[in-house]
């Protein structure tokens, strides 16, 4: 994504504040989480953005507030949704995108039912701000000429009863929590269709600006680990900076469950999980060890069976995507996966690669030439 | 269990799962039992190294399996160039050519075996004996436990040559039967690289080996050969069952309407 | 006379009918088992090859495109015909081994395709020296075949032992794997293999590159 930016490095912002848009589609806003500074604007290359950094300052203007945006329009619903920063919440499926501005899912998906293991449990979470999640999902119904999927763990329906929301109970194995077994099993996109995910954070979030028109980004996640002496749940934004959530860190910390965290500086946008490592051992690095990086054959185990949650074949999908071959990869079903669905296969596969990365190749293929 | 990570650690379960059947042979051969073994793993490792510096890559020494494999599988008189022609052989066609362990589909030691009976035609491989079919249990359970190799193949060739002998009307021995498919079938037919590798696939893919064994040995009781012979086909084929396997789940996922 | 002396060089390794264009690989797997035969099968071929060049180079401007393939097909099955007779009058027990392959020699796509390709927009003397590249590679690569395959297979080159087998008191024992189709497969594969090797230039193109770097 390229950016134009409407503030500048040193300049004050409040939360909800737009600090840039993006240059291809302007009416996407990025706002941001705290107040503060602008400290940090660093950019990759061909002027994507690399990095933005805040530094929350608390003698900086608070959240001006205002009256409570319309919820009856659905175009006021959409236009205030981007305005306010709140389009980066969604992913689309197939191909795991923030959708465009005008993109109208056939169906969208709430996400609580996290199953990984010490992810925060969205009754906690839910239970202060009821009200603002039951309102959050009213809106997205009106995004949406289909239904919107609450996908919770057992117990009672946690979203509001609505003939638009259908509610679907999923616990097990950490592939239970992931949005694309849900999709498969409710409303699968291999049929062609087209669908949005969102964090359960967030709908609540959606919820709170348009009950009172305030904007409100703290997030609960949960530091876990080895790296960690016990689960911790914590209220933060999104995007800040692992260190400073969890203070010194003696290893190596990844954002995301110990299955598909990724190692980072930041909290990642989708992540409501730390895991911290225990401190890595030095390692020294002789050629040998270099050499023995090289490619490896995967050695088709049991284990790779049953790594890929959804009714895929796993030992196929794992060689179309390593040989970059999209076209077998689509008719196998890879269009129903992103990035955290191919973790346990990275982690299981003998041969080293990074599935993920794979994955998303093949997906940028598949997305160039979708008509 | 952990499931190895690696494919160095495939090669180490897969070589415990060996010692056994390697510790019957030491105590029964006749000739001459290090010398050959010794050969064996010379050649197998020697040429392993010799690809490792010409790719320069970091030396591996998966082809200890596959000298394992075959050692105990050659026939005790067996010149050592022989022995040393087919493990080069197998270990080179069967392996390096695609890339190194993994990257082929067919088992290098199936391939020198086959190729060792195919070019020396009075060569006739030893018969598994009672003993080594036992201390083959071992390595299965572990290699099983590990997940390296399938229950659908096991199960598969067995229910498909029990039913061929029950159809011939022939005298049916399990304890023969066991002895005579044991260690070819854990460490050739159901070595993970050159099997099937889909559920459905394994199944299509033991039947069909079993049934090979079943045309090889002909009236007479299954031999070493026969099975190194439909483990070498069945190989060839599990590419096609598996690219037809997923012709039929991609045809049904697109007919399921949910 | 370097640009004509490429005609005949160049086919040998650098463009060679079998290895490179993977041409004519039936004869070559069927007529190798020994090296005599394999050295009248490359006579024979390189023979009708450089004529039929030269023949069809030398009419082609009066060949109708309609139908040069049938004029060119009549023109190798004459030379052909003329050569099996040749071989079954003065060589008969080669021409009994060979069978039906010095007749298939019409149908070797190293002939029509050179005739296709080349002598149909050249003059008389390049096609012939064209001819007789090609025929030389092909022979090149027919007589290392049969070299290898004769030499494991029975221990002997023409007819001389030179390996002598256990049976007849050496250490010797034959491969009887040489003896078969596939083996020469396995060879010619050899053969690409170590050539490709030393010369790169020949390395196909990959379709699609594993990957390597980008998925670490």
């Amino acid at each position: 994504m390229r950016p134009r930016f409407e503030l500048a490095e040193g300049d004050r912002v409040a939360p909800g504040q737009v600090v840039f848009r993006d240059r291809a589609r302007a009416e996407i806003a990025f706002v941001s989480p705290v107040a503060g500074v602008v400290s940090d604007i660093a950019y990759g290359p061909r002027k994507t953005l690399s990095a933005c950094i805040v530094t929350t300052d608390d003698s900086a203007p608070g959240d001006a507030g205002g009256s409570a945006p319309g919820d009856d329009d659905p175009a006021a619903i959409r236009a205030t949704l981007l305005e306010r920063g709140f389009w980066p919440a969604f992913r689309t499926r197939p191909f795991g995108r923030m959708p465009a501005p005008a993109d109208r899912p056939d169906a969208i998906f709430v996400n609580t039912a996290q199953t990984g293991p010490q992810a925060p449990d969205p009754r906690l979470i839910l239970a202060p701000q009821t009200e603002a999640f039951h309102h959050g999902v009213t809106v997205l119904t009106r995004l949406t000429e289909g239904e919107v999927f609450v996908c919770q763990p057992p117990c009672a329906p946690l979203g509001p009863q609505n003939d638009r929301i259908r509610h679907a109970s999923f616990s097990g194995s950490r592939a239970a929590g992931l949005a694309s077994t849900h999709i498969d099993r409710l409303f699968p996109i291999r049929l062609g269709r087209r669908v949005w995910t969102i964090d359960v954070q967030d709908v609540a979030a959606i919820g709170h600006l348009f009950l009172t028109g305030r904007f409100h980004a703290d997030r609960v996640i949960s530091v876990t680990g080895p790296g960690s002496d016990q689960t911790r749940l914590i209220r933060t934004s999104p995007g800040a900076k692992i260190a400073d959530i969890c203070g010194p860190l003696d290893g190596p910390a990844l954002s995301g469950d110990a299955t598909s965290g990724k190692r980072a500086a930041f909290l990642g946008r989708f992540d409501t999980q730390i895991t911290l490592l225990p401190p890595a051992k030095p390692t020294k690095r002789t050629w040998f060890r270099h050499a023995a990086k090289a490619t490896h054959a995967a050695i088709p185990t049991a284990a790779l069976d049953t790594a890929l949650a959804l009714d895929i074949l796993a030992v196929p999908m794992l060689r179309a995507l390593s040989l970059g071959d999209s076209e077998m990869a689509e008719r196998l079903g890879c269009l129903a996966l992103v990035e955290e669905d191919v973790a346990t296969l990275t982690r299981r596969c003998t041969s080293g690669a990074d599935y993920g990365a794979l994955l998303r190749g093949v997906l940028n293929d598949l997305e160039r030439d979708a008509p | 269990m952990i499931p190895p990570r690696s494919v160095a650690a495939v090669t180490l379960a897969q070589t415990v799962a060996l010692v056994p059947p390697l510790a019957v042979l030491a105590t029964t051969a006749t000739g001459g039992f290090a010398l050959p073994l010794f050969a064996a793993l010379a050649f197998a490792l020697g040429w392993e190294g010799l690809f490792a510096l010409m790719r320069k890559r970091a030396p591996e020494a998966h082809g200890i399996t596959t000298a394992l494999i075959v050692v105990v599988l050659a026939p005790a008189d067996l010149a050592l160039w022989q022995l040393g022609f087919a493990v080069s052989l197998g270990v080179i066609l069967g392996e390096l050519v695609f890339g190194g362990r993994g990257f082929g589909f067919v088992s290098p030691a199936t391939a020198a075996l086959s190729l060792l009976v195919i070019s020396f035609p009075q060569v006739e491989l030893a018969q598994p004996t009672r003993d080594l079919a036992l201390a083959t249990v071992p390595g299965l359970v572990l290699l099983l436990v590990l997940g390296l190799i399938s229950w659908r193949i096991l199960v598969a060739v067995l229910v498909t040559v029990a039913v061929a002998f029950a159809l011939r009307g022939a005298a049916f021995d399990p304890a023969a039967l066991g002895t005579a498919l044991a260690f070819g079938l854990v460490f050739l037919i159901c070595d993970p690289v050159s099997a099937a590798t889909t559920n459905a696939g394994r199944w299509v893919y033991g039947a069909l080996a079993g049934a090979l064994i079943i045309v090889f040995a002909g009236d007479n009781p299954i031999t070493s050969e026969a099975v190194v012979f439909a483990a070498l086909m069945s190989s060839v084929f599990a590419p096609l069952i598996d690219h037809l396997v997923v012709l039929a789940h991609t045809y049904q996922r697109q007919n399921r309407h949910v | 006379m370097r640009s004509s002396l490429s005609h005949v060089t160049n086919p040998l390794i650098a463009n060679n009918p079998i290895t490179l264009q993977i041409l004519g690989v039936c004869s070559a797997l069927a007529v190798t088992t020994s090296l005599s035969t394999a050295l009248v099968m490359s006579a024979a071929l390189t023979v009708v090859l450089c004529l039929s060049s030269a023949v069809i180079s030398l009419i082609r401007r009066h060949i109708p495109s309609m139908i040069r393939l049938i004029v060119q097909i009549i023109i190798i099955a004459s030379l052909v015909v003329v050569i099996d007779e040749i071989l079954q009058a003065y060589a008969f027990a080669i021409s009994r081994q060979l069978s039906i392959f010095v007749g298939l020699i019409v149908t070797n796509c190293l002939v029509l395709g050179r005739a296709e390709a080349f002598a149909m927009r050249n003059p008389v003397w390049p096609s012939f020296l064209d001819g007789l590249g090609n025929g030389l590679g092909y022979s090149l690569v027919l007589i290392l075949v049969g070299s290898v395959r004769e030499l494991f297979g029975a221990g002997t080159l023409l007819g001389y032992v030179v390996l002598r087998p256990a049976s007849d008191g050496g250490w010797f024992e034959p491969l009887g794997l040489m003896q078969l189709a596939p083996s020469a497969f396995f060879v010619i594969g050899f053969l690409i293999w170590a050539i490709r090797t030393y010369w790169t230039d020949q390395v196909e193109e990959v379709e699609r590159p594993l990957v390597e770097e980008r998925a670490r």
